[in-house]
């Protein structure tokens, strides 16, 4: 994504000046002074994003419904991703837990989003900036959406990095994530799910193909599979995975990460997050980047319970494809050992985090006879 | 025909003299007794291309992009 300039960042367009929120005066959510024609005192004690963290302040008024269930989305509280964290964190220790959530913060919550980083400008994540000169609009994903997403979802689904052709909703029939990624969702509460696949209205596959759901359809696959594997199993591609990411202080006092391996591949494992949603027994994995050392500048050891999470995690992987290299026979997938998730995928550390995803030898599907497929 | 050419003229320029002052900053005015909307200052300066350019080059100069640390490496 292509940087703005500053004065692009900054630039509000007449249109907004007279669309309905246009009406609302400047300084009645950002702060600052209308009156001053210095720019530098007027823009004493400026808010660039009055949206957040109290969305209801500027927005509640007219969007009530929407701002009282906002703060507590996934997308605003990045809830999973600290979550994950806490949970391999030695909560026993209070300093370290402090440490912990200082890193946390630094390194790994700058991604959030907030009403006027998804509707109004570019997140912050990436500098900001406005999406269409101040106007409110539907979030584009090319400026929005992959801004946090871009290192997998956004290149996968829209096939510009991989070997791997573009997902085939966005191929063929150009869907924007939003399509899928209802507001129901996005501004849904998420704090009484366990994790990102158990959060309100999330997508499913079957909200369109119903045909697979009732089972009334003519396909094989659909018949003997569909309760027991995840659609993504037979109908996504290899997706990128990242390993051993540390974080840390430089000398200049400026904060950085070290990623030291990424990989394009594909393991089916044991489903770790089974619920009435999602009740398949096995699922597409992605090796997300944490490691033991991950907060070590911070605090040693401070992800002392770090077996508690597995660093192989469900996922649903954004590069479906009709055909794919598992579904075009059943010994496509029978007897592929290799698309199994086994220890020696791992490095020694994560052999006991892993052991509820990993498919034990026995329990991988043999080779059909002929007669059998 | 003459003096009919020349009152077509002079009702012409009359006419198209009336618009362009009419038109012209100030005269477009509110209706006697009503005040004109006072732009704020925010308003004004964001939404003037050319000044803003000029303005964020004295801002970048004076608030310079915060670097980003040159041990980050791998992908995010």
């Amino acid at each position: 994504m292509a940087p703005l300039e500053l004065y692009e960042k900054l630039y509000v367009k007449n249109a907004f000046l007279n669309s309905d929120h246009g009406q609302i005066p400047c300084e009645q959510c950002h702060g600052g002074d209308p009156n001053d024609p210095d720019w530098q005192t007027a823009h004493n004690g400026i808010t660039k994003d009055p949206t957040f963290p109290d969305p209801e302040a500027v927005c509640g008024d007219c969007h009530e419904e929407i701002t009282k269930s906002v703060p507590a989305s996934h997308h605003y509280t990045l809830a999973p991703i600290f979550g994950a964290i806490e949970a391999r964190a030695s909560t026993d220790r209070p300093e370290t837990m402090a440490a912990v959530r200082k890193a946390q913060s630094r390194h790994c919550g700058s991604c959030h989003a907030s009403c006027g980083q998804c509707h109004i400008s570019r997140p912050a994540y990436v500098g900001g900036g406005f999406l269409s000169g101040h106007q409110f609009s539907r979030p584009p994903m090319e400026t929005v959406c992959a801004a946090c997403h871009g290192g997998r979802v956004f290149s996968e689904y829209t096939g510009v990095k991989e070997d791997y052709p573009a997902d085939i909703h966005f191929s063929k029939a150009k869907m924007a994530c939003s399509k899928c990624h209802c507001s129901a969702q996005i501004h849904a509460d998420g704090s009484m799910a366990a994790n990102r696949f158990d959060a309100p209205n999330r997508p499913s596959c079957r909200n369109c193909h119903e045909q697979v759901q009732a089972n009334t359809g003519t396909n094989k696959f659909h018949a003997q599979h569909a309760d027991d594997l995840a659609c993504q199993v037979c109908h996504s591609q290899a997706n990128k995975n990242c390993y051993s990411c540390h974080v840390g202080t430089d000398k200049k006092g400026l904060p950085y990460f070290k990623c030291d391996a990424t990989g394009v591949l594909f393991k089916i494992g044991r489903n770790p997050i089974k619920s009435d949603a999602r009740p398949e027994d096995y699922v597409v994995l992605r090796h997300t980047p944490v490691s033991p050392k991950l907060f070590d500048a911070y605090a040693p050891n401070a992800l002392s319970h770090f077996d508690r999470q597995p660093t192989w995690k469900a996922s649903a992987p954004h590069n479906i494809q009709k055909r794919t290299a598992r579904n075009s026979s059943c010994n496509a997938c029978h007897g592929h050992d290799a698309l199994f998730l086994d220890p020696h995928d791992m490095t020694d550390w994560e052999r006991r985090a892993n052991a509820q995803v990993i498919v034990p030898a026995n329990q991988r599907p043999k080779p059909l006879l002929k007669e059998d497929q | 025909m003459a003096n009919f050419t020349r009152s077509i003229w002079t009702a012409c320029t009359v006419f198209y003299s009336t618009i362009l002052l009419a038109s012209a900053p100030g005269m477009a005015a509110a209706p006697p007794g009503e005040k004109a909307p006072v732009q704020s200052q925010c308003v004004q300066c964001h939404s003037d291309v050319k000044g803003l350019i000029r303005l964020s080059w004295k801002v970048e100069k004076l608030h310079p992009k915060p670097a980003q640390s040159a041990e980050t490496s791998g992908e995010g």
